[in-house]
């Protein structure tokens, strides 16, 4: 078996799991960023609404008679590219407000009440819902209670799906993968060549009996006493090998 | 002889110079792609970022816009430099904003930070009907741009030292297997032969490169076996038709030169399978590979800030515990039933690891770490006493401890920004099941049932490993993980990743300090991490040298039932220190510093006594350390 091949299956092995695992990790970096911006902006958008509505409410306002929230939710919709439609929900879940008329006084859908009981203390709950993602944040009065819930329903295509910058990095990679598996390649098949080159003339020292002696690889450090052994034992051999047929002869 | 042992300093050498080629080509591929051509960083970044803060800008200029259509003036609105400041505060994609009139002058504005260049690039108008009487101008950020700049790099960096690492190991286990000990049976054979032994020749594996040697030796003995055959032969047919004996004082004389040599051949032959305990390297690996995601994840099962320092100490002092119970219990069935221990330690752990998936409370997470803290060093220690192989051979015990803190954890860091934190555990969890049975195919040649014995240790043996992991667990999970990086895994993979490299450098000098100034390295790190501002890839390279240094200066007692306890303690003792600053209110990081201190002093101390008292244990060493 050629040296080359072990090491060569080493490393190319380990660049080629290092680059899959370097590449992979650069998309979903970039796709973790977007979702970050996109998180960034939701999260503001939230919080400022929320702020608004509880200000109106610590002025004594109940919920249902906040008329200028209105307009103020479809200044949003309309400043925020991807946001079809901004709720107001009342603490039962029926829609106070809306920017999509056809909700108004609809309860709402199984799947968001879900969402709703299982969110974690503090931080908005979210669902994916018939192509859209739904996001929303409880509006609390005063004394902590929660009042109602505001929830922005965002197209599902805002929300970057898994991988989808696999493709186009992979392909600009493509080329630069190649050349670091040649390099590891080469790399690999002079390592192994020298290897077995050398163990090789080790090998033709030892059949020619020669060079053996003095310093370099421990592997012949046991060779001279081992050559001088043999070559005695053969003397001898022959020697006794001769005396022997000497005697047979005799017989 | 050492040059003939497994731990031959060129191979070291060799594979050390191999695996820096093999980081250094995946680097510069990882380079290639985030300089040439669109960097990947601005890959859309800067837009989306532009896109948030113009939201943020039409927030505000909605507010300002009603607020003039009230009739109240611009240059007199009330409150703005705090309302702006307070955005600013809240939004990091923002740097400074400023409210101007119609002509561009300004008449408020705040910055992040005083001095910095206010450098506009997004605009929203100001209207009060359809006339247009001022701008909102934001200066972005473009921190996210700026923090995916930085996980990329860190990516690709880790990368490399994973491939660095992974091919370094992997090609030191090739030498050591088909170079080093076939060569140490070569030399043996070769000077078996020089003493006249021509029988217990041991040829070298088919795929060792020292085959052809093999060959050559094969030829320069096989004839004189053949020989002396004949001679034997010719003998016993004198002897055979000899039948009045009266050549048998002349045979007998003939032969008598050659009873200075053995021609018979070996009744076993030599077993020369590798061992088998390098199959459990990968899995130890993977289950070691959740290391960075650990911290991280108690932390943020709690939403409380205090509390998250419980949290942290209940999984990682959990963790500790199942060693100390999987331990006792590999020494309890691993003698009887070693494969067993093997295999359920590892399947104990995979459970262990993938049950994360589904856990949300920091208590069921702890009791997650017991198991797979226990079913980890079950295995690891059933291996040990069935095979003995790194109690015998430390350099192999060195590859096994970079495997498990180096290679592993890189690897789960990736994983973990790749599939996330959550998928990631389930994602280990099964491969860890995958691979265990693996495990069970391979065979363990027992060797050595001495692992286990509790010797007499020197102080060193067990406090140097326990402080040297006590502040790189503080340093590397309580502080990075647990705070610093919780959400940033490829940073994470980094950091173990510099510490691991560090880790391996002692191997490669032939000087080997004592394991006291490794354990003493490792908490100036940390010290220098908590009193100066330190950038974190100084200070676990730094971290990683200290507990590599020990390890070095223990060699094969690091694989002893006391430095393992040592280890076991500091794992333990860092997570307790971290749950402890919930009540005393300092600082984790500090508060470890300051108590590996005190114990660094105590074993300083138990050195200088010891060296005053006799000795009570002829041979042994009284300070246990040098290698």
């Amino acid at each position: 078996m050629s040296v080359s091949r072990p090491v060569s299956l080493i490393a190319v092995t380990t660049t080629v799991v290092a680059l899959i695992l370097s590449v992979t990790t650069m998309a979903r970096v970039l796709e973790r960023g977007e979702v970050s911006l996109r998180d960034a902006q939701i999260g503001f958008v939230l919080a400022d609404l929320d702020q608004t509505i509880e200000r109106n409410l610590s002025l004594g306002l109940p919920l249902n008679e906040l008329q200028p929230i209105e307009r103020i939710l479809e200044q949003t919709v309309a400043n925020n590219s991807g946001l079809h439609a901004i709720e107001v929900l009342g603490p039962d879940g029926t829609a106070l407000y809306s920017t999509d008329r056809g909700a108004l006084g609809e309860p709402i859908p199984p799947a968001w009440q879900e969402a709703i009981n299982e969110r974690l203390p503090g931080r908005p709950w979210r669902v994916e819902y018939l192509e859209t993602v739904v996001i929303g944040t409880s509006i609390e009065n005063d004394f902590g209670m929660t009042a109602g819930w505001i929830t922005m329903i965002l197209d599902s295509s805002v929300e970057p799906k898994p991988g989808h910058h696999l493709p186009g990095i992979a392909l600009r990679a493509a080329p630069y993968v190649v050349l670091g598996i040649a390099a590891a390649l080469v790399l690999a098949i002079v390592l192994g060549g020298r290897i077995g080159h050398h163990f090789r003339q080790l090998a033709r020292r030892l059949d020619s009996q020669d060079g053996v002696t003095g310093p370099g690889d421990p592997a012949i450090r046991g060779l001279p006493q081992a050559i001088a052994t043999s070559n005695r034992a053969k003397q001898e051999i022959d020697a006794t090998v001769d005396t022997l047929r000497r005697i047979d002869s005799e017989i | 002889m050492a040059v003939h042992l497994s731990g031959s300093d060129r191979s070291t050498r060799a594979a050390a110079a191999f695996g820096f080629a093999v980081a250094l080509i995946v680097a510069a591929v990882g380079a290639l792609m985030l300089t040439t051509g669109d960097r990947l960083d601005r890959s859309g970044l800067r837009f989306a970022s532009d896109e948030v803060v113009g939201t943020i800008g039409h927030s505000i200029g909605g507010l300002v816009s009603r607020a003039v259509e009230l009739g109240i003036p611009l240059a007199d609105l009330y409150g703005v430099d705090g309302y702006l400041q307070g955005v600013i505060a809240a939004n990091p994609e923002v740097d400074g904003i400023a409210i101007t009139d119609a002509d561009g002058k300004a008449l408020f504005q705040q910055t992040r930070r005083a001095g910095v260049a206010f450098d506009a690039t997004v605009t929203v108008p100001i209207r009060r009907g359809d006339t247009v009487v001022g701008q909102i101008a934001i200066d972005p950020s473009y921190g996210v741009a700026t923090m995916v700049r930085l996980r990329l790099v860190a990516a690709a960096l880790a990368a490399s030292l994973f491939a660095g690492l992974l091919a370094g190991l992997w090609y030191r286990i090739y030498r050591l297997e088909l170079i080093d000990l076939p060569r140490a049976r070569f030399v043996a054979s070769s000077r078996a032969v020089g003493r006249g032994g021509f029988a217990d020749y041991t040829p070298p594996p088919e795929d060792s490169p020292l085959r052809p040697l093999g060959r050559a030796a094969v030829r320069l003995i096989v004839p004189v076996r053949r020989q002396a055959r004949n001679a034997a032969a010719l003998a016993d047919e004198i002897r055979a038709i000899d039948v009045t004996k009266t050549f048998s004082g002349r045979v007998d004389a003939a032969l008598q030169p050659l009873a200075a040599y053995r021609f018979d051949h070996l009744r076993q032959p030599v077993r020369r399978h590798g061992w088998g305990g390098w199959m459990a390297l990968p899995v130890f690996a993977l289950v070691e590979a959740a290391r960075p995601l650990v911290a991280g994840f108690a932390a943020d099962r709690i939403g409380t800030d205090p509390l998250t320092e419980v949290a942290i100490g209940l999984a990682l002092s959990g963790d500790a515990l199942g060693r100390l119970i999987g331990v006792l219990a590999a020494y309890a069935i691993a003698l009887w039933l070693p494969r067993a221990g093997v295999v359920l330690g590892l399947l104990v752990a995979a459970a262990g690891t993938a049950a994360t998936f589904t856990i949300h409370e920091t208590l069921p997470f702890a009791a997650a770490r017991i198991a797979v803290g226990f079913g980890l060093w079950l295995s690891a220690w059933s291996l040990l006493a069935r095979t003995g192989g790194l109690a015998r051979r430390p350099w192999q015990g060195a590859l096994l401890l970079v495997a498990l803190w180096g290679i592993g954890p890189i690897l789960g860091g990736l994983v973990a920004e790749i599939l996330g934190r959550r998928t990631g555990f389930l994602a280990l969890g099964g491969a860890i099941a995958a691979l265990s049975a693996v495990c069970l195919l391979q065979p363990y040649r027992p060797t050595s049932r001495t692992v286990f014995a509790w010797r007499p240790a020197a102080a060193s043996d067990i406090l140097a490993p326990l402080i040297a992991v006590l502040a790189v667990t503080a340093w590397l999970e309580v502080h990075l993980s647990g705070h610093v990086m919780r959400d940033n895994y490829a940073g994470m993979a980094l950091q173990f990743g510099l510490a691991a490299t560090a880790m391996t450098l002692p191997w490669l000098v032939p000087t080997r300090l004592p394991a006291t100034a490794g354990a003493a390295l490792a908490v100036a790190a940390v010290w220098l991490a908590v009193l100066t501002p330190a950038p974190a890839f100084l200070v676990s390279p730094i971290a990683g040298l200290g507990l590599g240094l020990v390890w070095a200066a223990l060699a094969s007692r690091t694989y002893s039932l006391p430095a393992a306890t040592g280890m076991t303690l500091g794992l333990l003792g860092a997570g307790a220190l971290g749950g402890a600053s919930f009540w005393t209110g300092a600082d984790p990081l500090t508060l470890t510093a300051g108590i590996a201190t005190a114990a660094l002093a105590a074993l300083a101390a138990n050195a200088l006594i010891s060296k005053r008292l006799p000795r009570s244990a002829p041979g042994h060493t009284a300070t246990g350390e040098g290698s």
